[in-house]
């Protein structure tokens, strides 16, 4: 069953058609790579589906159809969202805060949110961050600190936009393992081969905003 | 996100809570001083604080003359109006007031001191305000510093010129352009994780006996000074 699907979806930006309409839809568990140039609409394409840009077309969430800011507010909390600068998306004091921030904002328990900053912390071997503020992280750490606090939302889809730039071989395999364990469907934006020779998943191809299978 | 004393020695351990209050409180009284001897009754407090954090005495004095540079205007402005002693009472009740705010407030990181301001019922959009602003301040620090890097490795190097001043507008103008595009990106950030309007808190403050002593010994030296001193 879809979780997640796409119809027509058209984004017009200064003018300029930047998805031409795009049909796309992911299943419960599956997990996509989207590769193609720079420039040919993959980050706004992910943009488009968390709600953030206009668009025309259809984009609907197990089945329910979303139109207003509304109807995103609602399933944000079910689509993990990483972006493509790391240093965009982490915005609280510490990673151990970054971490708490989206099991809070669901209204879970103390307890339960200590529960899912450990077990992630442990999963991405960053307990040693815990404290360290959000702005002092490497590169690395930041991508993968990124990556961490998507996940304690515990969404039922990931969009990732290149998310294994900047990783060490160490992290790289880290996050790979976080790959082949989740359970969450997974959309990968990236241009990293080895990583999609390694998992051989199905490929999309975007290319002047068009998305066809590869 | 550290403050020039972000936890220094036994004040650092105290509840921001019980350190903002004891600010407030004797930052009041000293202000209302009306001669040098009530400015004065707080002074031993004040050296007692700042024997806590004695090893930072550098960090302290610098910012003290700083601000005290300040303060000097004020002192020669009262001269000049024929009113020396006022001068000198302003002085004086300036630098112990800056003495507490710089060992009571600065010994606590600012993200744990906007937590305890929300405690204290300060209004949460005010408080949300104040964090982004020293968040993203060392991150604008950082674009600037890598701006500059970048006209420097290029040749750049600023002279009283028109194209001097046409690279500052440049750098500016850029990091200007850049804040705006960030606050869009950090603002989807915030709304990808489910922000509504509001910004939890993991770890919470517990009142522990160390607190209790320290707000019981300001409160004391507080009541006694008074006392003595001032009615």
């Amino acid at each position: 069953m879809e979780v997640l699907s796409v119809e027509n979806l058209k984004v017009k930006l200064e003018g300029r058609e930047v998805l031409k309409g795009i049909n796309f839809s992911i299943k419960y568990g599956e997990k996509v790579f989207i590769t193609g140039p720079n420039g040919a609409g993959k980050t706004t394409f992910l943009e488009t589906v968390m709600g953030f840009i206009p668009f025309t077309g259809r984009i609907s969430f197990r089945g329910k159809l979303l139109k207003r800011e509304r109807d995103f507010e609602e399933v944000r909390e079910k689509i993990g969202y990483v972006f493509q600068n790391p240093d965009d998306q982490l915005f609280a004091p510490t990673v151990e805060e970054e971490l708490a921030f989206a099991p809070l904002v669901k209204g879970l328990k103390r307890e339960e949110v200590k529960r899912i900053v450990e077990i992630t912390l442990r999963e991405f071997e960053i307990e040693h961050l815990r404290e360290k503020p959000t702005y002092k992280l490497s590169g690395g750490e930041k991508r993968i600190v990124s990556v961490a606090c998507v996940v304690t939302m515990e969404p039922e889809v990931i969009l990732l936009d290149e998310p294994t730039t900047g990783l060490d071989r160490k992290r790289w395999e880290k996050l790979v393992a976080f790959f082949e364990k989740s359970r969450s469907s997974l959309v990968v934006v990236t241009h990293d081969t080895k990583l999609m020779e390694r998992l051989g998943w199905k490929r999309y191809v975007m290319e002047d905003g068009k998305l066809c299978s590869a | 996100m550290e403050t020039p004393l972000s936890g220094e020695g036994i004040l650092g351990t105290i509840d921001p809570r019980i350190k903002i209050l004891s600010f407030l409180l004797l930052a009041w009284t000293v202000a209302l001083a009306g001669n040098l001897l009530q400015v004065f009754a707080f002074l031993p407090l004040a050296l007692l604080f700042y024997a806590t954090a004695y090893r930072k005495t550098a960090t302290i004095l610098k910012i003290l003359l700083f601000a005290d540079f300040f303060l000097l205007f004020v002192v020669l402005t009262q001269l000049f109006l024929g009113s020396p002693y006022q001068g000198i009472l302003i002085f004086f009740k300036s630098t112990i007031i800056v003495l507490f705010s710089l060992l009571l407030l600065t010994t606590s990181p600012v993200f744990e001191l906007l937590h305890a301001l929300h405690h204290l019922k300060v209004p949460n959009k005010l408080l949300q305000l104040m964090f982004f602003f020293y968040r993203y301040l060392f991150t604008l620090n950082e674009q600037l510093n890598l701006a500059k890097k970048s006209a420097r490795s290029r040749g750049f190097v600023p002279k009283t010129s028109i194209q001097t001043y046409r690279t500052y507008g440049y750098l500016l103008g850029n990091l200007l352009l850049k804040s705006y595009f960030k606050s869009e990106r950090v603002y989807r950030a915030l709304l990808s994780r489910g922000f509504k309007g509001y910004f939890p808190v993991f770890r919470h403050f517990q009142i522990e006996r160390r607190d209790i002593v320290f707000l019981l010994t300001t409160l004391i030296y507080w009541g006694v000074a008074v006392w003595k001193f001032y009615l």
